[in-house]
């Protein structure tokens, strides 16, 4: 797989380079980042998953293989092939060099299927600090605050907004940006683009453009530094959703003989008020998209709302407390910490990029 | 709201203050306390049984505090001659508090209280003799009333006065127990309900979902405490299946039963979820309007009287 991706990536982008096209029906490499509920110990981490991905095959008109590698399969969705490394049975990586329109779609598809997978979620903080793994080469913001617009014709701050820059000055646009203010909500970065290049190895450098739903597309020869990359926003994100659901969960468990309560709630701070609580609620918990959450809630007279909610993704359940300038969470034990990745990330997509989010010891999750 | 739930709100925002939330003062936190048990019974080594409210213990300040929440303006006198005879010894042996560099901890006995009962309670524990320290919450702030921590610094910060904000309390440490109503209970139940549905666990018993809603307390909980919830829990199933739940959720036996399913190609059946959001909404705002009615009528009756 490595070899065949590394050489239909040198060969298209040359091609790209000389003739500004790519192969066709081919696009340029992508990786996604999935996070997968579907190990539960009964079987082998290999049969579990194979099992799986077969249900799912079924709902998708898909076909899967087995490789040699068992931390590997391969999926067939028409024309395309897909690479699924699943060797952490929580994080996948899918690798396809299929067109974007058609492996965004079968990425959907496979979500929208099945409540057990979930995109990676990448906050603006998340892709500005993956901006420092390399050099800074571009960014992209959208906001879109079609989800919270009460009445056609109501009057929004900003009520969509598309932003692209490519170029080596990203980095100098985006503080004069931020400095100016005049986003001061909505300039939640929805990309980032960066180049990349193994120690001593120049000459094999990667541009990579990563999007805050958890794909990666390279451009570029390298392979090996385009999945050096990958690696690296899988080892950084794995840990911070690992390290949400070890160490915030409010719950009691025995420390010599005596229940102790364990875990910290997590708050996201809102630059930008609330204005009508009753009617967020109403939209963030309405069991849709972008949220996938499910709630009942209880609203008080003084901007304050408790919402008890379930995820739709895996079935959890979680607490909100929601006034004017600050949300809580608190987490159950063997929540999943992708919910708040979910949330957090699309908080600041719809609503406000300033929002900010800590929780115990940690001063900005993510 | 009901006096178990006035009661829930003193214990959770004390509670809240031993955690790290950067929404709400992290006092009992930042001097190192910690929550061990909540509702514990144990027996002194007068032999007489207690069973406080809630346990913080601290070892940096080598000190455990038992609290006694009091929603209403009275006290009991026999618990309150109780707490008098406990020993640092007692916390020790029976909750298992730490012995820090070979001293036993010190131990205080705190009332909880809202502001409206300060002065009532505090007149009662003086009758009494008892100095416990009263710990008072008003709506903007939370301080020592009556008598001293053993820790000097608790005294000198809380006679102050810590701010707060009495209506947005922290709820979401110790959502209900026994005494809370139907009313604050439904939404749980609710959730728990979806929750199942949606992690394909359509059959469950009345414990277990009871279990579910407690979540990790329950392994502490007595086994009358555990029967009192699970009555309570299926009390209100039973009113929600015949009426505005009927046709999802049905009852075999001892086992319940959802009707409802995820289809498995559409994880966003948004219109379905929506309409049986509404129907939560109405079978909880249903119990919160008979119990508004009750408790008119039980003003009217003792008005009669």
């Amino acid at each position: 797989m490595a070899s065949y991706l590394a050489d239909a990536m040198y060969s298209s982008y040359d091609r790209y380079r000389t003739e500004q096209k790519l192969e066709p029906d081919t696009g340029l490499l992508k990786s996604y980042l999935i996070e997968a509920h579907a190990v539960s110990g009964e079987k082998s981490q290999h049969d579990e998953i194979f099992s799986f991905l077969r249900q799912l095959a079924e709902h998708t008109l898909s076909q899967v293989f087995e490789s040699e590698d068992e931390t590997l399969f391969n999926v067939l969705h028409g024309k395309d092939v897909y690479y699924l490394d699943v060797s952490d049975p929580r994080f996948w990586i899918m690798h396809t060099l299929a067109l974007s329109i058609r492996a965004d779609k079968l990425r959907s598809k496979f979500i929208k299927v099945s409540p057990s997978l979930d995109n990676a979620w990448l906050s603006s903080q998340m892709l500005e600090r993956i901006t420092r793994f390399g050099q800074f080469r571009g960014f992209g913001a959208i906001h879109d605050e079609t989800p919270f617009i009460r009445e056609e014709g109501e009057e929004a701050e900003v009520e969509t907004m598309h932003l692209r820059l490519w170029g080596g000055s990203a980095a100098i646009v985006l503080k004069t940006l931020r400095k100016s203010e005049v986003f001061p909500h909505s300039l939640a970065l929805s990309s980032v683009r960066l180049k990349y290049w193994l120690p001593n190895l120049e000459d094999e450098a990667v541009i990579d453009n990563f999007t805050f739903d958890g794909k990666v597309t390279a451009l570029g020869r390298s392979f090996i530094s385009h999945t050096n990359l990958v690696a690296r926003l899988h080892a950084s994100y794995a840990e911070t959703i690992r390290g949400i659901e070890d160490e915030l969960p409010i719950c009691f468990v025995p420390e010599n003989e005596i229940p102790t309560l364990k875990g910290h709630p997590i708050i996201i701070s809102l630059t930008r008020e609330l204005k009508d609580i009753e009617d967020f609620v109403r939209r963030v918990f309405s069991s849709s998209l972008p949220f996938r959450l499910w709630g009942v809630s209880e609203i008080y007279d003084d901007d304050f709302a408790r919402v008890y909610a379930v995820d739709l993704h895996v079935g959890r359940k979680l607490t909100f407390e929601v006034a004017k300038d600050f949300i809580r969470v608190y987490l159950p034990p063997a929540s999943c910490g992708n919910t708040i990745a979910r949330f957090y990330a699309n908080i600041q997509q719809y609503y406000d990029s300033g929002a900010s989010i800590s929780g115990g010891p940690r001063e900005q999750l993510f | 709201m009901s006096s178990s739930s006035k009661n829930l709100e003193l214990l959770n925002a004390i509670i809240a203050m031993c955690r790290s939330d950067s929404k709400w003062p992290h006092y009992f936190f930042d001097l190192g306390y910690g929550v061990k048990w909540i509702e514990q019974p144990f027996t002194c080594s007068t032999g007489e049984k207690l069973v406080p409210d809630l346990v913080m213990v601290s070892s940096p300040q080598n000190n455990c505090i038992l609290f006694e929440s009091k929603s209403g303006n009275n006290i009991e006198n026999s618990q309150a001659e109780r707490y008098k005879k406990i020993k640092p010894r007692d916390v020790v042996s029976k909750l298992f508090v730490d012995v820090v560099g070979g001293q036993e901890p010190s131990v205080d006995v705190s009332y909880l209280c809202f502001s409206e009962s300060t002065q009532a309670i505090t007149t009662q524990l003086n009758a009494l003799s008892a100095t416990f320290p009263v710990l008072e919450m008003a709506p903007n702030v939370l301080r020592v009333a009556a008598n001293q921590f053993s820790v000097s610094k608790i005294n000198d910060d809380l006679s102050k006065g810590i701010a707060i904000e009495r209506n947005k309390i922290p709820m979401g440490y110790f959502s209900f127990d026994e005494n809370s109503s139907d009313s604050e209970i439904a939404p749980l139940i609710m959730q728990t309900l979806v929750s199942f549905a949606r992690q394909n666990k359509p059959h469950f018993k009345s414990d277990e979902i009871t279990q579910d809603i407690v979540g990790s307390l329950w392994e502490h909980f007595g086994a009358g405490l555990r029967k009192n919830l699970v009555n309570k829990v299926k009390s209100i199933l039973g009113k929600a299946q015949v009426r505005e739940l009927r046709g999802f959720l049905s009852k075999n036996g001892p086992y319940w039963s959802l009707s409802y399913s995820f289809p498995a190609s559409d994880v966003f059946p948004t219109r379905r979820l929506v309409s049986l959001s509404k129907k939560c909404k109405q079978f909880v705002k249903r119990l919160r309007d008979e119990e508004r009615a009750e408790g008119r009528q039980l003003a009217l009756f003792i008005l009669d009287e």
